[in-house]
Formats: C-alpha cells, structure tokens, sequence
C-alpha cells in the first residue's frame, strides 16, 4: 500500500475510534448526539457523559497506547531486538513497585500516579549508571543490565503482592495488568500528555533517518556518520520517559509497546520517517479500542485493558505475520 | 594530493601489537592493499583509518586534518568504508539500504531527492543488482548482499574508499568485475583505496602499494612492486609462495 495513504487510513480510523468509543456504554449515544454534544449543543446529560466520563478516558487510552507504541519501537531499535518492550529496561518494574507501595498505604489515585513516575525515575537512573559506568555503553550490556534490573523489581512485586492484605489486592492487580479507570476529567484541559506525545513524535521524527542506519549497526550507523554517543543516549532517554509518562496514567499495559511497531513494519515498512508517525497511531487506535471493550464487555463490571490489548494484539498480529510470510514465498 | 595519512601511529589490541609508529601517506588516485595474517589487525588497521576506533598513540589525518577533531558526518561525507560483516536488524528493501549512503550528505529534515535515488540506481547497476531493489534485504543470498553493502559505499560517493575484503562470498565473475570498476573509478577520478585482501594474484592486479602487516608491531609499507618478492611473502604467511613471471605480469603459487 502507498505510504501516505496508509497514515491517512490511520488517522481515519483513529477519528472513527473515537466516535466509536465515546458513543458506547451504559447510554449508547448516536452519532448525531455525540456530534451535537461536541458542538455545545447537547443535553446536559449527554455533555456530562461525554466531557465528564467517556471522551478524557478516550483521550488518556490513545494518548498512552501512542507513548507505548512509540517507546516500544525506540527501544527496539536502541538494542536491536525485536523482542523489546517499553518495559524491557525495568521503567515498569520500578513504577510498580512505588504504586503498589501507594496503593497499600491506601493513598489516593493521584498520589499513586505520582509515586509511579518517582519508581519509573529510579529505575531509569539506575539502569542508565549501571550499564553506562566506565568504558563503552554496548547494546547487550544495557539489555542484560535492564532485564536483571526488571527482574529484580518482579521479585519485590510478587512479594509485596503475597504479603499484602486482600483489600487493596484487586487495585494492585488492576494496575499491574494496565487500567484506565482512573482518568479524570481535567486531564482533556491538561495539555501535558498531548505535549508529550507531539514531543516525542518530533523528537523520533528528527532522528528517523539515524534510527533507519542504526538498525545495520553501530558499526555502519557510525560510518555512515552517525554520532553514535548522542543518539544512544537520546535514544534511551526519550524511550524511558515516554514510558514513565504512560505507565504513570495506566499502569502497565501489556503488549501494545512490543507489538504495535511490529504491525506497522509489516504494513509500512522499516523506514522510521514512516513508522514512527505509524506507530503512535496505530498504538492509540488498538488501547482507545481495548479500553472500550474493557469498560462495555461485560458492564458493568469493568475488565483490566492489558488483557484486552493481547486479545485483540496476538491474532491481528499474527494474521499480519503470516500475511507477510505468504507475500514475500510468492514474490 | 594527500588524502589518507599517518603519524607515529600506534594500535595495539590486547596483547597483539598491529603497528608501531607507523607514518603512511596515501594520495589521490592511489590504490593500497593491505595483507598478512589471519588476526594480524588488518581489520582494526583499516578501522583505524577511518576513526572508527580509537589509537593507542599516534594520528590519523584526513586530507590535513586529525580524524579525532572532525565530525562523523563530515568523515562520512570524505571517507566510506565497507564493512566484513552487514547487520539487519530490521530488514527494509534493497534500495532503502543503498540509499542510506546519501545519510551523511543530507541535513536533518532532508528526505532523498530525485538525483539521490539515481545515484543509488545507477550504484546498483554497477554491482548488477537493479532488478532487485524492492526486494527485501534479508531474502538476498551472502554474495548479494555483499554487493548491495559495496553499491551502498558506492552510493556515498567518497573521495576515500576502505574495503575490508571486498571479495567476501563474490563469483569470480563479480570479483573482476567490481575490482575493475573501483581501481578504475580511483585512478579516473583520483580516488584513493585501501582494501584488505587474501589473494595474492589480486594484490599483484590491482594494487600499486601495499601495507604489509608482519606481526609484532612490524609493518612494511610502499610499492607493491618493490615489496612482494618471495622472501618477504615468506616472511609475512609463514609458508613458502613462488612468484613467477610471464609477459610482464607476475602471478603467486603455494608452495
């Protein structure tokens, strides 16, 4: 497919989702109506559960599946590993551990997000001085340093989780598995997460073309001149506090952050000026849609949006894998 | 004119001493092999030459200037170097790939223009892959992707050429063919090469220097005619290698 259309398609299907989020629920609303309601013209009601309850979790679900996306494919391309994940480098962990700490202290939602980007710093900084220390800042040495760092992190939430009482068991859980219901209202006249997205996206988009050489090495990136120190460096800065950002306004979702990127090569292609505007829609689009099956699927009892990520993820994904493998056997 | 050269320079990896004070001076249009043996340091040599790594003691200047005060991008717009092995991670198509040599001449926001994708073209046509550019690099075989790794050097469009062993998984055919067509291009329009190489025949073909690495630190560098005599050749892989002459051109047996 031509590139251009697809990012067309894209923001075509990314506006639909929207409609589509906001218009189902307890109170399904009509196309018309939602319309209205944007307009200002609604009822009351309407413009309480459109401005108040569905469209800042519309917002905060497509803006955070854009940030894991996005995350996701820098640091596939940071370590040269297609199986790395946002939270491959232990930001998760680190952010798990401070919420739980939160949540069983019984401390308010916004305190809970606030203690998550703390962890998520944490961890970031002391992965970041581990593998940095002295001499030459290798991608396998940076991989193994985070996934220990991850793992260590996965030992102290399995034993917060076995000694902690079962009250606040069903939150930590929740957050855990991802969980949107927490967005608030004011988060649609708070521009931050917006920004953060826009940042990223222009940040990626500056250094796309590095990011295409990077993926034949850094031998040849430098080569090809690359300077490979800033780019790393910006790199794994960018991709851990774009993940500290979504995990802080959904816990941590699965699966978006390893498979989006990997969608949008099989469709687009490797080259970043591309994938990247690709990716953070694609990311936005599969968590907005997740996260209204996880609230309307089976009301009003509201489902974790990671376990919807993967259902829906694993077979579009793999669909689009073996599509890919049939077309290259018979070109 | 001096594109290439060196001073006092040094390289050691480990316990292996490559060279010692060593001081070269490559000029435009000239051609230079680099041989010895296995894990000798011709690989790290030529890595040094093009400030991928850096010297124990000792410089290396690009036309004037020390290579450690420059910028990547502005070595990568004087000096390309083709690498021993290719990665791909991400696999994208054949021409995406060769297009990446454009990298270091084009700014930022830049995207490849019309005359980028004709340079990489016709850089394809020189290594006779151009029916394959939309092909995805990973489904290319080792001597296709090596060709596609040199279309790419070519596609830089550098005064300074660096091969690591250019012939690496090459027919015969291909071998002549590219070999040809670099030491051409470097003597039409004064290009300087270096490139690592194993066969001799080769060697005594297209090089008119030759860097020759003896171990220990010892290097002997100059005119491949004054240099690749039998004595030295024994000298240099340990085993005895007869050099014979016909009709002015001078061809190696193994001993």
């Amino acid at each position: 497919m031509h590139r251009p259309a697809t990012i067309f398609l894209l923001l075509l299907v990314s506006i639909i989702s929207f409609f589509f989020s906001i218009s189902v629920g307890s109170l399904s609303l009509s196309l018309n109506e939602i319309w209205q309601t944007l307009l200002g013209n609604g009822s009351s009601m309407h413009s309480s559960i459109v401005f108040d309850l569905r469209l800042p979790r519309a917002y905060v679900a497509f803006m955070t599946g854009s940030l894991l996306a996005l995350a996701g494919m820098l640091m596939q391309v940071l370590l040269r590993n297609p199986l790395a994940d946002p939270y491959i480098l232990g930001v998760s962990g680190g952010a798990s551990v401070a919420a739980m700490l939160a949540i069983a202290a019984g401390l308010s939602s916004s305190v809970v997000s606030s203690s998550a980007f703390a962890g998520a710093l944490i961890s970031i900084l002391l992965v970041f001085g581990l593998s940095h220390g002295r001499g030459s800042w290798n991608a396998s040495r940076l991989l193994l340093t985070g996934i220990v760092i991850a793992a260590g992190w996965g030992a102290v939430i399995n034993f917060i989780l076995s000694i902690s009482p079962d009250r606040p068991l069903k939150g930590m859980l929740f957050w855990l598995m991802g969980d949107l219901s927490q967005a608030q209202a004011e988060q649609l006249t708070n521009p931050l997460l917006l920004l953060t997205v826009i940042a990223g996206l222009v940040l990626s988009l500056g250094m796309a073309r590095s990011l295409n050489i990077l993926s034949q090495g850094e031998l040849q990136a430098s080569a090809l001149g690359v300077s490979l120190k800033p780019v790393k460096l910006s790199l794994f800065l960018l991709a851990s506090a774009l993940t500290a950002i979504a995990v802080t306004q959904a816990g941590s979702v699965g699966f978006v952050g390893l498979v989006v990127p990997h969608m949008m090569r099989l469709i687009i292609g490797s080259d970043h000026r591309w994938l990247t505007p690709a990716s953070v829609l694609c990311g936005g689009i599969l968590l907005l849609l997740s996260d209204t099956l996880a609230r309307t699927l089976i009301a009003p009892q509201q489902l974790p949006v990671g376990v919807i990520t993967a259902f829906i993820g694993v077979p579009v994904f793999l669909y689009l894998l073996n599509r890919g493998y049939r077309r290259q056997v018979m070109s | 004119m001096n594109l290439l050269s060196t001073q006092q320079l040094n390289i050691q990896i480990g316990s292996i001493q490559v060279c010692k004070q060593l001081k070269l001076n490559c000029n435009a249009g000239e051609v230079w092999g680099i041989i010895g043996r296995n894990g000798i340091g011709k690989t790290t040599l030529l890595h040094t030459l093009a400030g991928l790594r850096t010297t124990e003691s000792g410089n290396v200047f690009l036309q004037q200037h020390d290579i450690t005060t420059l910028e990547r991008k502005q070595v990568a717009q004087q000096l390309g170097i083709l690498l021993q092995q290719q990665q791909d991670s991400f696999p994208s198509s054949v021409l995406e790939t060769v297009l990446s040599g454009r990298h270091p001449h084009l700014g930022r926001w830049q995207w490849e223009n019309k005359n980028d994708v004709d340079i990489a073209l016709q850089s394809l046509q020189k290594v006779h892959l151009e029916h394959l550019a939309q092909r995805p690099i990973n489904q290319l075989s080792g001597g296709e992707r090596q060709r596609v790794a040199i279309a790419t050097l070519i596609t830089q469009q550098t005064p300074i050429m660096l091969l690591d062993e250019p012939n690496s998984h090459l027919d015969i055919k291909y071998q002549i063919q590219i070999l040809d067509s670099l030491t051409r291009e470097a003597k039409e329009q004064q290009k300087l090469l270096i490139m690592t190489l194993h066969d001799l025949n080769l060697v005594s073909r297209y090089c008119n220097n030759l860097i020759m690495l003896l171990g220990e630190g010892e290097v002997l560098a100059g005119s491949t005619t004054d240099l690749l005599t039998e004595e030295n050749l024994l000298r240099l892989f340990d085993h005895p290698i007869h050099k014979h002459i016909s009709q002015q051109h001078s061809f190696f047996t193994v001993g």
